[in-house]
């Protein structure tokens, strides 16, 4: 999926979702066998999801049958404009609340409203707790899913060195940026070691400048840690430079109207940004967001 | 105000300026002023006092007062009757707190608790608490039991309010996180909700203490033979006006040294608090 000339490949990379092969739109052949293959080991699987929400002018979908696949070790961005239901297609996937219909499930078990272990989640605020020092904070999860601290010390210390704030294990949140905050709930994430992070517009809050260089330190740390993330966003370049595949999301009732692979080759460095593939398949999401 | 001095264009002497910090500092000022106001207030009393020659059972001038101060601390005949306010004040303020905080607690947690004891709970926070004083009496005799108990009824109300919405304005993206991270509801509740909470029921300690301090004075009105209130309502039947002034000064200071034990603790305690740290400067 990373090989080939990014510039050439985009037109024919780019499909219709929910589901193009059924749809019978030509595909490249290469996607066609990735997806396939990403069909038996997904990870995550969403088959016909919808959620409505009852309101005072009757009930108001948030989203609407959606469809998609995660497989392991895969980058995949939902991309849309404020309120057009990416949260809530997260938050059924985290297990916070219920899908109205259709199914959705992680690592072959249903999601029916109860987290899954295997899963790591980020929120867009860093929400940490302001008693708890930044190494306690990580280990929050550890104490949720009654797991033994004293095992999972190593891993800490080892994550606080990833995100590069290993000097202030000891320090409260309020004594941190908030890319640091970030940051550490990041590693708190990644605390139980899971197959699968979700994260729900985890650079929104910050300035831009602090928000291109997390993307940045965001793909450098799952070099090393190989985790398949399910990301949130409504920035295109966001969503471009850190997935392999971008799901285009219309706004309310959200669904999925476009999905686009991003070929450019791994590792990418702040200079990708400046490239004519990075900026043509930019440009290609932004037409479909305007339309 | 202390750039003031470094700001001006003319270089100033370093002993002037130091001089100038001194008196306009944060420290100094926060400390000094208040004894300029105390220091005018005393003056304002004698001299109006003297001027228009109020006898000293309406009005005692400043140093009746100090004398039965004086006698009082010095030759030991006040010990007793503040050991006595003391000890009913701190006694039903642990009690009447910790209730207070246990049954917020369940109140918060448990809608189905909530629903069963809220209307009465409102009945009895509406009730004025110092009509009952004569009931508890009945109930728990005249000794120091009685004053407890009116105590501790005083304190449980503030906090009480406290700690439930403490607890109820918990961040709910906190809850959220920890119920992502398939937290048991105990854990959060310990962990989180009473962190969270802390601000509010150390709010609620703080007001409680004034409110034991109440308790405790109406409790000696009603029926007592010792402590601070029962002092005052006895020095009124000789008229003796300048006892009446020592003792509710005294009571004065035992509230000031009970608002700020808990403020202290407060700060201690509740550290993570940015409208805490603020305010303590």
């Amino acid at each position: 999926m990373l090989k080939g000339d990014p510039m050439n490949a985009v037109p024919s990379h780019a499909f219709a979702a929910p589901n193009p092969a059924a749809m019978g739109l030509p595909l490249d052949p290469a996607v066609a066998a990735s997806l396939q293959a990403g069909q038996d080991d997904a990870i995550l699987r969403v088959d016909g999801m919808s959620v409505v929400y009852p309101s005072s002018r009757g009930p108001t979908s948030a989203v609407v049958n959606l469809n998609m696949t995660l497989k392991k070790g895969e980058f995949v961005s939902v991309l849309g404009p404020s309120g057009c239901g990416k949260s809530t297609l997260l938050s059924v996937l985290a297990g916070l609340q219920r899908a109205t219909s259709g199914k959705a499930s992680v690592f072959g078990k249903p999601m029916v409203g109860k987290p899954h272990p295997n899963v790591g989640i980020v929120f867009q605020r860093p929400t940490l707790l302001p008693w708890l020092t930044v190494l306690e904070n990580i280990l929050i999860p550890i104490e949720t899913m009654r797991l033994r601290k004293p095992d999972y010390m190593d891993r800490a210390q080892e994550l606080l060195k990833l995100v590069a704030l290993e000097k202030f294990a000891n320090h409260y949140p309020d004594e941190l940026s908030g890319g640091m905050q970030q940051r550490v709930s990041i590693a708190r994430s990644m605390i139980h070691n899971p197959g699968l992070l979700l994260m729900d517009e985890p650079f929104a809050a910050l300035d831009a400048m602090t928000r291109e260089r997390m993307s940045i330190e965001l793909q450098d740390i799952l070099r090393v840690s190989q985790q398949s993330v399910l990301f949130i966003t409504h920035s295109i370049p966001e969503a471009v430079f850190l997935s392999d595949r971008v799901l285009m999301m219309s706004s309310s009732p959200g669904r999925f109207i476009e999905e686009v692979t991003i070929d450019i080759p791994r590792p990418r460095i702040a200079e990708t940004m400046a490239t004519s593939a990075f900026a043509e398949l930019c440009g290609s999401l932004r037409r479909l967001y305007i339309h | 105000m202390s750039d003031q001095a470094s700001a001006g264009p003319l270089p100033v002497p370093a002993e002037v300026r130091s001089s100038k910090k001194f008196f306009t500092s944060e420290k100094t000022t926060s400390i000094l002023y208040p004894i300029i106001t105390f220091v005018l207030l005393l003056v304002v009393w004698e001299s109006s006092v003297t001027y228009f020659n109020v006898p000293d059972y309406m009005f005692p001038r400043i140093m009746p007062v100090m004398r039965e101060l004086y006698t009082g601390y010095v030759d030991g005949l006040m010990y007793p009757h503040l050991i006595y306010t003391l000890k009913s004040t701190l006694a039903g303020y642990v009690i009447g707190c910790t209730l207070a905080i246990i049954v917020g607690a369940l109140l918060a947690e448990s809608r189905t608790f909530e629903k069963f004891v809220y209307p009465f709970v409102i009945a009895l926070q509406s009730t004025p608490k110092v009509a009952i004083a004569p009931l508890i009496m009945i109930w728990c005799g005249y000794g120091l039991a009685s004053k407890i108990v009116m105590v501790a009824t005083m304190c449980f109300f503030p906090l009480f309010v406290n700690t439930i919405s403490g607890i109820r304005q918990t961040d709910p993206a906190m809850l959220n996180m920890m119920r992502a991270f398939s937290s048991p509801g105990w854990l959060t509740f310990f962990r989180v909700k009473m962190f969270a909470a802390a601000g509010h029921i150390f709010a609620g300690l703080q007001i409680s203490i004034v409110f034991a301090l109440i308790g405790a004075v109406v409790g000696e009105f009603v029926a007592s033979s010792a402590g601070l209130g029962w002092l005052v309502q006895s020095a009124m039947a000789n008229f003796n006006t300048p006892l009446m002034f020592a003792s509710i000064f005294s009571l004065v200071a035992l509230g000031l040294a009970g608002t700020s034990l808990v403020r202290f603790v407060h700060r201690r305690v509740v550290f993570w608090d940015r409208s805490v740290k603020a305010a303590s400067h």
